[in-house]
Parts: structure tokens; C-alpha cells; sequence
């Protein structure tokens, strides 16, 4: 069974990418969406790319949730509008 | 129809003997059938399943996060096209050219470009995102339809 | 459109795209097969040009015309992110405080930023050659700036990276690409062709115009992904409302 690993890559980014999509609170979503690129990476990198398991590694570790995770702050931050910048985020 | 099939199967049967052709074999028939049809499944499985997440999603942001588990299922489902047992990665440096078979380039460069321009999509969506909550003061589609009337 | 409607017209959609998806992938060809019709071509092609990373090949030079296509969609996305997240009337900037760092997180992101920065300078100039290009390797860079808000604080990050010059290095990116493509018109071949010589292969200076359109996409994507993580990092962090009222 040449072609295991493959399939067990396939299965954690699909068990990834339904548990991202499933998970309700965005926070929790972006670190779950990070999961998904490293899975996906890991993925792409058994099924011989690694161009692609490389852009991914950078773009669905790292760039999409950071985004997410800014956006939450700044929309979070709403309704306190008094509380002082901080200068750090919780996730930085 | 009829004759592109026969076509086909004659293509088909020449490369390999022992299988019949694609077009004629029953969905889900014998255990490898379904080991292989997997990538397709899974790939099939996340874009199904985002786009649930994206239809009944009650937050904004965690929709555009639905819409990138949409994305990813088009790079698993491109790859697993271009796929190739025994096949190494297309890039030549270290292997040289004709000692091993090698995996599919093409899937492959569509699927890189697509990565990379599908984040700063996603980028524009959240600053869509981030805009709506300071105008509206909400990101719940809903409570922003009332608003609308 | 109530909730329930809603779901299901949802999940007549999800049925109609399961029944054709599985009805379009019965006849694909099998995974894991050896009938790759376009990839033999295309790696016949990369060889003939002496590009060693195929998918280099690809994007840069076989299908050079698309990726144009991409990078417009890539510089539309960053332009429209900007104005979208641009400081607005009701709005002030507030300093953000110093932050204090562990000296271990300090001393592992200072170590780690110029390696990082390194190793995308080295994925960008390879691109012809091992995995990575300009795509990756811009990202990497990107990614590696930044780890300076991790070392040291915001303050620190927005003194090194002015963002008006990553702008513009986003758009020098982007007519480069376009100004290599016409140069290769005016000289008397195709848009995007390439007529440069061809080097020897599995060297740097091979693949013709490879390695001139992948510098100019790792310049774009790199300035890219620091503009659009600046003006997520404002508005998260430095913007706040006027007069603490929305509207």
C-alpha cells in the first residue's frame, strides 16, 4: 500500500478543514484554520509539491489566521470603546 | 456519445490491459475503486461542508474562514488530479531528467498561484468585513438585514 | 427568507453539487495514474528551456500570460484592501505602548529574523531551479519582517517598514512584470515570450526570463503581504473612533 501516507494526509486535512468550518467562535476558527495549512502542507508535500505545500505553509499558517485573528480584535473592540490600546494583541 | 466511448476505452485498454474502461466500471464497485476515489471524496467533502458553514454562519469573519475551507478544497481536488504513483516532485536539480517519473506541473503551478492570490482575497473580503462593523456595528447577517429594512 | 427555507434550499444545493461532482469524477482518470498528457508536455517544454523547477516553467514562462492575469487579480486585492482600510475621517491614531518582551522570545526572534529573511531572499532567487519562487519566497520575507513586532513591539515594526515604500515596491513589482512582457514585444517577439538566452541548465543564470519575471513577482507578493498585514496591524491596533461613536 504504497499510496498510505497520501490518504492519512488527506484524511487530517479533511477532518482539519471540517473542523474549521464547524467551529463557531472565530478565534477558535483561526487557530483551527492553521491547523488546516499545516495539514494541507503536509498534504501537498506527500503528494509531491512542494511549491505549493511551501505558499500554503506561509499563507495558511501564518497570513490568513493573523488577518482573522486582526479582524476579530478590531471588530471585538466595538462595543468597549474607552479600553486603552495596549499596543500588543492578545495573539500577537 | 457512443463512439467517443468506444474511443476512449480503445486508448484505455491499450495502456492498460488488465482494467477495463473508466466509463463502463460501476461507482463504489471494488475496495481499490474506493481507496482512489478518497481524494476526490475528501476534496468534494470540504467544499460541501464550507459552504454549510458559509450558509449558516452568524458572524462575518467566520464565514470568510467557511469561504477559505471552500478554497482549500480546490487545491486538494487539482492535486489529487495531477498525482502520480511513484512519481517525484517536477522539479529537476537533484533528479535527472527521464530516471523517475514525475507528478503533474501544471495542476501544480495553477494551484500555487491560486494560494497566494486567493489570501489577499480573503484580505479584501475581511476589510469588507472590518468596514461593515464600523459603519453598522454588527457582523451578524442577519441583524444587518434588519438594518437594510 | 426564513431559517428554515434557508437550509433547505441549502441542502437541495449541497445535493445537486454532490450528485454532479460525483458524476464528473467517475470519469476522471483514476488517482495516482500514469496518464498525464499536459505534464509530459510541460516538462518537455521546462527541459527544452532549461528550467530545472518545472513549476517555475509553468508559471513563468508557459503560461506567463496567466500568471499576469493573477498578479492583477493579487495587486486589485492589496489596492481595494487599502482603500477599504484606509484611515477614515472619524478616526485618530493612538501610539501604541512599548511593550515588554520575555528575553527569550526577544532573543529567539532576533535570531531568527535575518535566518528567515535569508532563506526567502534564497527561495526567491531559486525559483528556476529548487522548490519556491517568487510566490513563496516573497511570503517568507514578508513573514520574516515581522517577526520584529514579536522581538521588540509596533513601534518598532512601523519605524523599519514605511509602509508608503512597500507600496510602491507592490506596484514596481507589478509594472515590472508588464514592462518585462513589452520589452520582449518591442524587440520583436510575442508578449511575455521568451527570447533571452537561455543559460546552462541547473545553473542561477538559467531559463531564459524565468528568474527577471520571478524577481519581479517575489517583490510584488512580498510587498504585498507587508502592506496588507500593516493595514490590518492599524486598524487593530492604532485606529480607534473620534469621538467613541460609531457612524
Amino acid at each position: 500500500m504504497a499510496e498510505l501516507p497520501v490518504l492519512i494526509g488527506l484524511l487530517l486535512a479533511t477532518a482539519a478543514g471540517t473542523a474549521a468550518a464547524l467551529s463557531r467562535e472565530p478565534v477558535h476558527q483561526a487557530l483551527v484554520l492553521s491547523v488546516l495549512g499545516l495539514a494541507l502542507a503536509l498534504l501537498f508535500t506527500l503528494l509531491q509539491a512542494p511549491d505549493v505545500a511551501l505558499s500554503q505553509l506561509a499563507v495558511g499558517t501564518v497570513l490568513t489566521p493573523l488577518m482573522v485573528l486582526l479582524s476579530v480584535r478590531k471588530v471585538r473592540r466595538r462595543p468597549r470603546e474607552e479600553s486603552p490600546a495596549d499596543g500588543r494583541g492578545e495573539e500577537g | 456519445m457512443n463512439g467517443r466511448r468506444t474511443e476512449r476505452g480503445r486508448i484505455r485498454r491499450r495502456e492498460r490491459p488488465a482494467q477495463p474502461p473508466y466509463a463502463q466500471r460501476p461507482l463504489f464497485h471494488r475496495e481499490t475503486r474506493t481507496v482512489n476515489l478518497l481524494p476526490f471524496f475528501c476534496a468534494g467533502w470540504l467544499f460541501l461542508v464550507g459552504c454549510y458553514a458559509l450558509a449558516t454562519s452568524r458572524n462575518l469573519i467566520h464565514a470568510v474562514g467557511a469561504l477559505a475551507v471552500c478554497q482549500s478544497s480546490t487545491y486538494v481536488l487539482l492535486l489529487a488530479v495531477g498525482y502520480r504513483s511513484g512519481g517525484t516532485a517536477p522539479v529537476f536539480s537533484d533528479v535527472p531528467p527521464g530516471a523517475r517519473p514525475v507528478v503533474d506541473p501544471v495542476v501544480q503551478a495553477l494551484t500555487l498561484t491560486d494560494v497566494v492570490v486567493g489570501a489577499t482575497v480573503t484580505a479584501l473580503l475581511l476589510a469588507l468585513v472590518v468596514q461593515i462593523a464600523k459603519r453598522h456595528g454588527t457582523v451578524d447577517p442577519d441583524e444587518l438585514r434588519e438594518l437594510r429594512g | 427568507m426564513n431559517k428554515a427555507v434557508r437550509l433547505w434550499v441549502l441542502g437541495v444545493g449541497c445535493a445537486g453539487v454532490a450528485v454532479l461532482f460525483a458524476g464528473a469524477f467517475r470519469r476522471l482518470p483514476e488517482f495516482g495514474g500514469s496518464h498525464h498528457p499536459y505534464g509530459a508536455r510541460a516538462v518537455a517544454a521546462a527541459l527544452h528551456r532549461h528550467t530545472a523547477n518545472v513549476v517555475s516553467s509553468v508559471n513563468f514562462d508557459q503560461r506567463s500570460f496567466d500568471t499576469l492575469g493573477e498578479q492583477a487579480i493579487l495587486f486589485g486585492a492589496v489596492l481595494g484592501t487599502v482603500v477599504v482600510l484606509r484611515q477614515a475621517k472619524d478616526e485618530r491614531r493612538v501610539p501604541p505602548e512599548p511593550a515588554v518582551v520575555a528575553p527569550t522570545v526577544r532573543g529567539y526572534a532576533l535570531v531568527s529574523l535575518p535566518l528567515t529573511l535569508l532563506v526567502g531572499l534564497y527561495v526567491v532567487a531559486h525559483g528556476q531551479l529548487s522548490p519556491g519562487g517568487g510566490f513563496q519566497g516573497g511570503l517568507v520575507v514578508a513573514t520574516a519582517l515581522h517577526l520584529l513586532y514579536v522581538a521588540v513591539d509596533y513601534r518598532a515594526l512601523e519605524r523599519l517598514r514605511p509602509v508608503p515604500v512597500f507600496a510602491l515596491a507592490d506596484a514596481f513589482g507589478d509594472a515590472a512584470y508588464l514592462l518585462l512582457g513589452l520589452a520582449v514585444l518591442v524587440a520583436g517577439a510575442s508578449f511575455l515570450g521568451n527570447v533571452l538566452p537561455l543559460g546552462t541548465f541547473n545553473t542561477l543564470a538559467s531559463g531564459g526570463i524565468v528568474p527577471l519575471l520571478n524577481a519581479a513577482i517575489g517583490i510584488e507578493v512580498a510587498a504585498a503581504a507587508v502592506v496588507l498585514l500593516a493595514q490590518f496591524l492599524d486598524q487593530a491596533l492604532e485606529l480607534v473612533p473620534r469621538d467613541g461613536e460609531h457612524r
